[in-house]
Parts: C-alpha cells; structure tokens; sequence
C-alpha cells in the first residue's frame, strides 16, 4: 500500500507544557495566599492583593491557565497522532499559544487592578472578551483545518470531545459575554438580576462542563490507553457516553440557583438533569478505569497510571456528589458555604491537576527521546499531591457542613442559636488553616514534578518534528467503502458531526433559558423598585470593583433561619435594574440585601476603615483606601446612558442633572457623618459605597 | 422578537417536548452504538495505540521496572 511520510510538531506541545506548569504554579500560589488570607487577615496588605480581588486570579489562573494550556497541550499531541497527520497551519497553532498567553497576562493585570464584570469565571471586561473570542476561532480554524487534512478518516472519541469544547465553549463566552461597553474598561452585563443570573450559570456550569470536563474527557480517552498500552474498555460505551454528556450538561445550569428568587420551573429542570447527568458521567468513569483491567499489577509501580486512576477516581466522585448538591435538600445545607469549594476542588485538584500531571509525565520523556528521570520522585510526587487533595478537601468538607449546621441552629425558643454571623466564621479558623496545608503539600508535589522533568529534559535530546507515516485518506476510503459503509455518515463527517453537536447543545440551552426572556410572569415586577442613584451606581462599581460578591451575597433565601437572621427573603422584582446581578455563590461574610439602613453610615465608615472597631474579631480585610481616594465620577453620564441603551428607566436627559444629583446625596451623607463626629469631604469613594449599601434591599420596605 | 417565533404560555408544553426529545435523543444514541460492527469498533479502539510513528505505543516504552 502506498505510504505517505509526515512529521509532527513537537514544539508547540512543549510551548503548552512550559505555560501549563509555569501557570499551574502561579494559579497554585494564588489559590494558597488567598487561603492563608482567610485565617491571617494581614496577608490581606494592599488593595490588589484583598481576597475579593485575589480570588478571581486564582479561579481564573487555575481554569483558564493552568487546565487552559494543559487542554492545549494535550489536545496538540493527540490530535496530530489520532489524525495521523501535522497541524493544518504552524502560524494558527503560534498565534494560538501566544495570544492565549497574552490574554492570560492582561487578565491577571486587569484582575489585580480591580476591572471585573464580577460574572464568576468571566470576570474580564470587555477588550479580553473579544481577544478571548478571536482566540478560540484561531483554534476550532485550526483543528477544523487538521481534520479536513487527515489521513485517519475515522474520527476517534477523543476528537468529538475537542469539537464540542470547541463549540460548546464558543456559544457560551459569546452569549454570557454580551454587555455594554461605557469606557474602555468597563461594561454593564446586557441581562439584568434573575436573566443575568440564569445566562450566567448557564455560562458558569457549562465552563465547568465544557472546559474542566470534556476536553480532559478527551485527554483520558487518549492518554490512559496509551498509558496503559491496551485499548479503551468499550468504545461503544464511549459513544453513548459523549452524546448523553454533551445533551444533559447543558440543561443543568440553574442547580446553582436553588431556592433562589428564579422560577421554580427552572431549578426543577436544574435538579432533573444533574440527577440525570450521574449516568453518562459513571459510564465514562468506568469506560476509563475499566480500561486498566488485567493492568493493575502496572498501576501498582507506574506512577503516570497512578496519577490517572486518581485523576478518573476524582472524576467519578465530583460527578457523583454534582448530582447530589443539585437536590434540594441537600443544598440547602451546602449553598453558599465550604462544601462547595471542597467539591470543586476534588474536580480540581484530582481530576484536571492529576490528569494533566499523569499526561505531563507521559509526554515530556517522549518529547525529548528519553526515560522520565526518576520513578520515585513521580511516586512521591503522586503521594504527597494525594495527601495534600485530602488535607484540602476533608477539612473543607468539615468547614461547610459546621457552618450551614450553625447557620440553621435554632434555640428551643425559637431564636437563632448562633445570631451573630461572625461566630460561625470563626469557628472554621482551624479548619482553614489545615486547608493551607493541604495546598502547600500539593504545591510541594508540583515543584518536585518540575524539578524530576528539568532533569529528565536535560538528559535527552528535544525532537522537535517527529517523524511518522501512514496510508493516504483515499486508500482508507477504499478500504472503508468496501467494509464499513454505514458507519461513515457520522465518525467520517467533522463538518455533520460539529453541527450535530451544536444542535445537541443549543437545544438544552434555549428551552432552559428563553421563557426567561419571553416569558413576563417569570419576573413579576414590584412598582416601589427603582433604579440606584447615581452616588448608588458609584457605590454599586466599587463594591463590584473590589470583588465583595465574592465572600457576601446579595440573596435570602427563603429558609426561617435566612429571614431571621437577615429580613424578608429575596423577589426576582427586586433586581430588575441589577445589571450585573451580584447574588454571590459564598458567604465567608454574611449576606447584605437587606444591610440597607440596618446600620447608621458612621458604622459603615468606620467598618470600612477597621472592620475589627465594629466586628470585634472580623476576618474581613480593612479598606481604609476607601476612606482616602476620591471618588471618580467622570464617566456617570456615559454610565447613566449605557444602563438606559439596556432597559433601566432613566427620563431622557437625565445625564445632565446626574453630577448635580450625585453630589446633593454625597453632601447629605458628608454632613450626616460630621454630625456622628466624623470629618470628610463629600467626594471620597466611601460615600459612595456607603450609599450603594444602605439602598440595598429597602425599596420593597414600607416605611 | 423572540414572543413572536416561540410561544412558551404553557409550560406544561415545555414538559412534554423537554421529555420527548431527550427520550428520542437517547434511543438514537443506543441504537447508533449498538448496530456498530465488532470489527468497526476494534479498528477504533486502536487508533491511539497506532500513530504511525517509529515507537508507535504498541510497544509501551515506560521501562517502569527496569527504574525501580
């Protein structure tokens, strides 16, 4: 049979592994400083470096850095391999490292500096989100492109799951991304309160979904039977798998939104899927784990199949407990507390950290012609990586359940137990603090990994085009006609089978998402509900600027021990003009829609400047910046003007009576401020949040 | 602009064409993996294991004993 030779490009595999683990380590270091934030306040020193900044570099660095790029490597190595052919263009595959490098660096910037939507895991404004978008084509151009040119005319399991990341990912960054510019920096979200929050978790679920899950659901469909030298368990199984995963991930968004002020049809489609998704996650969980039977004895001395057993072991527990969260009984403990973040990072940690340390190790001696440096050092890497997840998770698990327990605590007279919020952060210092050392094991690991892979480099030689050969497509075709003619209407057809896929996703997402916008009884509107002031507006942008929501939310839920501790529980009418909805998905503070006019502004004032003066004990870090900087004004006509463009009624020309507005009720806060003896002028960002706060949750008060 | 092409005043409807399409959807999917042939499957299974390369993972590479 004639034979064509090709070579496949190594080099831009290497470019991914340095940015996965030049990446993974920041967003690691990230994630443990603003663990050790929580326990040790002062770790808090600057603006930039807060929590409420803080977090987001580290959600961000982890998911889109450090996974991002081990996607992409991963995805580089198999691809050229399974389609037996080099990547359709070398320029797209540079362009893709470079500008995905390059959207990491402005994102870490920009995060720092305070310019946030405040949208979980799509917090960057609206140039990145752009650049973001260009991104992602330059790479579905380029692995549409390597599949048009390949000379494998089946399309193996792993590359379905790369076509649907590819496009799944693309319609939700697109769609959730949609907002107002109002400068360079800053936008306004196109939806507004219970709209914004459902397109959001739409967003956020399926990123966790199609980002965490299905590429690296691809990575192990490639890399355990090549770990493992024998062929995956069942490839029909795979089938059934993929197409069921790729149609329910997409309907249960809204489990994220239980008793929250979203329809209740909404969270019933939430909690129905997830239950449902349990099944096509354990059939790929057992697909990879089964693939080791009769290879176990290996597993025992291998550690890149330890690191997948665990990694797969992981993808089966979150999996499991996903679906488990989504009932409502169960949520209504775990919301809003620890447990979510012990269940994310069993995702995290095991399954996408694990999987991208056992491919790492498998790569990087092929990419450089040699053996890995030393067994033991990856066998001691994949121990102390193991007990640094368990050293994590177990106290978070602990943490969560403690506090929502506590939260819910009633005396037998039928008063909360633990009235004061603050009790029941400081009971989890202990368990905060075991967690930091969970995460400093497991960076430990990761260091340990660098140093055994710069040595296993330095010892061989870097092959930066390998060589390889194979039948052209059209003795395949030959071949196939006589053989397998039915089977060519899908595995042979990218072009059919991405559009399938589309239509797989998009179904889910617009029967779960358009009666929200169709559809009016689903917000009932209030009349008394009115747009924020401009000083309000001011407020409400330093509060998202600062990242608050990402340790208060803005929701009760209507449990007696949330109305008690916090006021009547939270209308979808109230949040009409929310563009963003700050709603939040953790309390390590307590909740603030109904802080409005619970405290005088002189609390507030000196809470900002010292949260200790007024909180004796508080974890919270001091802003006394607040209480210095002026507060920048500049844009509120441009402001006012974009959130009218998107629904919220201001009368026509109001921009030109808004300075004179927003310095009225400054004033009027300044002097009631002087007359509890404290001294400022009108114009500080203080002011302006304090007045944001005390609006929060008042308009449907009758007095 | 969306009233006018989609009709959601009952969402009894919704429940009905939520269950019935992902009731047709997973009948598709099984039937689709179930009339694969023996030898298509076996064929892709192996795909990974062959990439036409010199040290195709035919022939695992790992050496993990002679490390140990």
């Amino acid at each position: 049979m004639e034979v064509e030779k090709f070579r496949y490009d190594n080099q831009i595999v290497r470019l991914f592994f340095f940015a996965t683990v030049f990446w993974g380590i920041i967003g690691f270091i990230a994630g443990l400083t603003a663990a050790l934030e929580l326990p040790f306040p002062w770790v808090n020193f600057s603006a930039a470096t807060t929590f409420g900044r803080l977090r987001p570099v580290h959600t961000n660095a982890v998911i889109f850095a450090f996974v991002g790029n081990g996607i992409f490597l991963g995805y580089y190595y198999s691809i050229q391999r399974l389609l037996k052919t080099r990547n359709y263009s070398d320029l797209l595959s540079r362009i893709h490292f470079w500008g995905w490098q390059l959207i990491i660096v402005a994102a870490a910037i920009t995060l720092f500096a305070g310019f946030t939507t405040s949208k979980e895991y799509a917090e960057l404004e609206w140039p990145i989100d752009i650049a973001i978008a260009v991104i992602w084509v330059v790479w579905g151009w380029n692995m549409i492109g390597t599949i048009l040119r390949r000379r494998e005319r089946h399309m193996y399991v792993a590359i379905w799951f790369y076509i649907s990341t590819f496009v799944t990912v693309a319609v939700l960054h697109i769609v959730n991304s949609f907002e107002i510019p109002v400068t360079f920096m800053k936008s306004y979200s196109l939806y507004a309160g219970v709209q914004d929050a459902l397109v959001q978790w739409w967003y956020g679920h399926n990123a966790v979904a199609f980002f965490l899950t299905t590429p690296y659901l691809g990575l192990m469909y490639y890399f355990v039977p090549k770990a493992a030298n024998r062929p995956i368990y069942s490839y029909k199984l795979s089938i059934i798998h993929f197409w069921a995963l790729i149609f329910i991930y997409i309907w249960a968004g809204p489990h994220h939104l239980l008793y929250s002020a979203t329809p209740e049809w909404a969270q019933s489609l939430g909690t129905v899927f997830s239950i449902m998704l349990i099944a096509p996650s354990w059939g790929g969980m057992l697909n990879g784990l089964l693939t080791l039977r009769g290879a176990w004895d290996t597993v025992r001395k291998d550690p890149v199949l330890k690191f997948l057993v665990v990694a797969i072991t992981a993808y089966g527990m979150a999996t499991f407990e996903g679906p488990m969260l989504s009932i409502k009984g169960v949520n209504a403990l775990s919301h809003f507390t620890d447990w979510t973040i012990a269940h994310v990072h069993v995702g995290a940690l095991g399954w996408n950290g694990f999987l991208t340390f056992g491919m790492i190790y498998w790569v990087v001696p092929r990419l450089w012609k040699t053996k890995l440096y030393s067994i033991k050092l990856a066998n001691w890497h994949f121990w102390i990586g193991t007990l640094g997840i368990l050293f994590y998770v177990i106290p978070m698990y602990w943490s969560g359940i403690t506090q929502g327990l506590m939260w819910k605590q009633f005396t037998p007279d039928g008063l909360l137990q633990y009235p004061n919020f603050l009790e029941t952060v400081l009971q989890l210092i202990p368990m905060h603090i075991m967690r930091a050392i969970g995460g400093t094991l497991y960076i430990i690991g990761a260091v340990m990994m660098i140093y055994n892979l710069f040595k296993t480099a330095r010892a061989g030689s870097f092959m930066a085009d390998e060589e390889a050969e194979a039948p052209p497509l059209r003795a395949q075709i030959e071949h196939d006609d006589k053989t397998y003619w039915g089977h060519r209407w899908l595995e042979s057809r990218p072009i059919r089978f991405t559009i399938l896929a589309v239509v797989a996703i998009l179904i889910g997402s617009a029967i779960g998402n358009l009666p929200m916008f169709v559809v009016e009884s689903n917000i009932p509107t209030i009349a008394s509900v009115k747009p924020y002031t401009p000083l309000e507006l001011e407020g409400r942008d330093i509060y998202i600027r600062e990242g608050c929501v990402g340790c208060h939310s803005q929701l009760i839920r209507p449990f007696r021990n949330e109305t008690e501790r916090y006021g009547t529980y939270s209308k979808a009418g109230e949040y009409v003009y929310d563009h963003p909805f700050l709603w939040g998905s953790k309390r390590t503070g307590p909740d603030l829609w109904r802080v409005g006019r619970k405290y005088p502004d002189a609390w507030h004032y000196n809470h900002m400047y010292d949260p200790t003066s007024m909180s004796p004990g508080s974890i919270m870090p001091p802003y006394p910046w607040h209480i210095e900087n002026d507060l920048d004004y500049s844009n509120i006509e441009a402001k006012i003007s974009a959130l009218r463009s998107i629904g919220v009624p201001y009368p026509e020309g109001y921009e030109q009576q808004a300075r004179a507005d927003l310095r009225k009720q400054a004033e009027g806060i300044a002097q009631g401020l002087d007359a509890a003896g404290i001294r400022t002028a009108w114009n500080k960002e203080i002011i302006a949040l304090t007045a944001y706060l005390q609006r929060l949750g008042t308009d449907i008060r009758a007095d | 602009m969306f009233k006018k092409l989609v009709d959601f005043s009952s969402y009894e409807v919704l429940g009905i064409a939520t269950t019935v399409l992902f009731f047709i959807a997973f009948v598709a999917i099984i039937i689709r993996a179930l009339v694969l042939k023996k030898s298509y499957t076996e064929e892709m299974e192996q795909l990974p294991l062959d990439d036409g390369t010199e040290r195709d993972d035919t022939e695992n590479d790992h050496d993990v004993d002679t490390k140990e």
